[in-house]
């Protein structure tokens, strides 16, 4: 009932079953907010919503699903208008880029080389060009990689279509392959493939700064 | 070696759902042949699982919320747990702090189930504890503040009741019936009634029809929309072109009486 909003049990119950998730909101509010501070606050914000609301959540349902709902809900009303980067690339330039670049053939990585790989690109690595992702397609990863987060989840999750999370998730992934070959190859962890030069890997930071120039 | 069923340009486009376990048993097996008779799909297969299994190792790196952040959750979900408590903090906080309400951020709710989304945002601005960003108990200073702030002419409901004071205002927003995902201004004003809060939210809500909303009632020949949520009671008018969302936990007939007292 809605009048129990507030009782103890309800209070018991949440500790229960929804704080057990905090850390998981955190992690993924790191890679939204990308600031630790701000990522805190998302957290706090979005729990003591989800309290309020508690009496709207349906005993049985994922609630993992309903805490992420809820974070994403409120990341982007408090940030709304300070996220400038979505106004900068949208997914048809991510489709310029990567078809223009040629990103999947010149990202092969041979198989001799891919022990190492790994081993020299470090989490933080990883972490960064995740972060260089348009936010978007850096959701639809968080959701699905880091949090294991069905299609069909992620798609209530961010209230589009499955399909749009797939097409999403393969592109971002893509791209997220051609940022850490592209990272590989400057810092020498492996060789550019024969007819692969700085210019035509897909660098998404590169690809900003020239649309930036044209708009300017 | 059975023909495959998919093309490459299929295989390419669903290696995702495929490694990430969203294909049926027949999908799977039209794939794994496919892979099995391509040498340039399965390499691509190779690479592909190779990457995120990897990736996904970096990403999963376990995060904890720091002890100082979870201490200072904990803290305010005790606050917000009884409404005795909550009352309270509301009292704390609503006393004006002009310069803490200049960078003051609007919070506003999503609903998750089939809510009315107004009623949803006004109710949830009423829960929050935002301080006002002007502190006047003079509806006419008020309203003055809001010129220029929202896209009408402001008139904050003026109560001729002894017991209603005006605390404040600030600039609100709310969302738009007809594209979830625009907001519009709206003025959020705040009153002290006795130890309880009553809000209004006022806008222009012309494409709002209040009148398939909550229980229809009639005071000095104004029509008002009642609607419970909750612990609290959401009383819908409209006067003078603008909507007026008056929102608290006061009995229905105290509310009533005193929505009347401002029409």
């Amino acid at each position: 009932m809605l009048g129990n909003l507030f009782k103890k049990k309800d209070h018991a119950e949440f500790e229960a079953v929804a704080m057990p998730h905090a850390d998981a909101l955190y992690g993924a509010a790191l890679r939204m907010t990308r600031d630790p501070t701000r990522a805190e606050d998302l957290v706090q914000d979005t729990l003591l919503r989800a309290y309020r609301f508690w009496h709207k959540f349906e005993q049985g349902t994922n609630i993992k699903a309903w805490l992420f709902r809820i974070q994403l809900n409120t990341f982007i009303n408090k940030y709304r208008k300070k996220q400038t980067e979505q106004a900068v690339i949208d997914d048809r330039d991510i489709d310029d880029l990567l078809n223009r670049h040629a990103a999947e053939s010149s990202t092969v990585i041979p198989p001799d080389t891919r022990d190492e790989f790994f081993k020299k690109v470090l989490s933080d690595d990883v972490l960064a060009a995740l972060d260089g992702l348009p936010f978007d397609f850096r959701m639809t990863v968080i959701l699905a990689d880091m949090h294991d987060f069905s299609y069909k989840e992620i798609a209530e999750i961010l209230e589009c279509p499955v399909g749009t999370v797939m097409s999403r998730l393969h592109r971002a992934r893509k791209l997220l392959q051609a940022q850490l070959f592209t990272y590989a190859v400057e810092n020498g962890i492996i060789d550019a493939p024969e007819g692969v030069t700085a210019d035509n890997v897909a660098d998404l930071d590169a690809f900003r700064r020239r649309k930036k120039k044209v708009s300017a | 070696m059975a023909m495959s069923r998919i093309s490459c340009a299929d295989f390419c486009q669903f290696i995702d759902p495929y490694l990430d376990g969203e294909f049926d048993a027949r999908d799977r097996a039209d794939f794994d042949a496919h892979a099995a008779s391509c040498p340039e799909c399965r390499g691509r297969l190779e690479q592909h699982t190779w990457f995120q299994r990897n990736i996904e190792g970096h990403l999963k790196t376990p995060q904890s919320l720091p002890p100082a952040a979870r201490a200072k959750l904990r803290a305010r979900l005790h606050i917000a747990q009884t409404p005795e408590r909550r009352a309270r903090w509301v009292k704390r906080l609503a006393i004006p702090v002009p310069v803490l309400a200049a960078g003051a951020a609007l919070l506003l709710i999503t609903p998750l189930t089939g809510f009315t989304p107004m009623v949803d945002d006004v109710v949830e601005q009423h829960a929050q504890t935002m301080p006002v960003e002007v502190p006047s108990d003079q509806a006419t200073e008020v309203d003055q503040w809001f010129k220029d702030k929202v896209p009408f002419e402001m008139r904050a409901p003026r109560f001729s009741d002894g017991h209603i004071t005006l605390l404040g205002g600030r600039l609100s927003h709310i969302r738009n019936p007809e594209d979830a995902a625009m907001m519009q201004k709206a003025a959020y004003l705040m009153y002290g009634v006795g130890r309880e809060k009553l809000t209004v939210l006022v806008f222009d809500g012309k494409q709002f029809d209040l009148s398939n909303l909550g229980t229809q009632t009639t005071v000095k020949s104004t029509p008002l929309s009642i609607l419970d949520r909750g612990d609290y009671r959401v009383a819908l008018y409209r006067k003078d072109g603008l909507t007026y969302a008056v929102t608290s936990r006061l009995p229905q007939t105290e509310m009533l009486r005193l929505v009347g007292t401002a029409l």
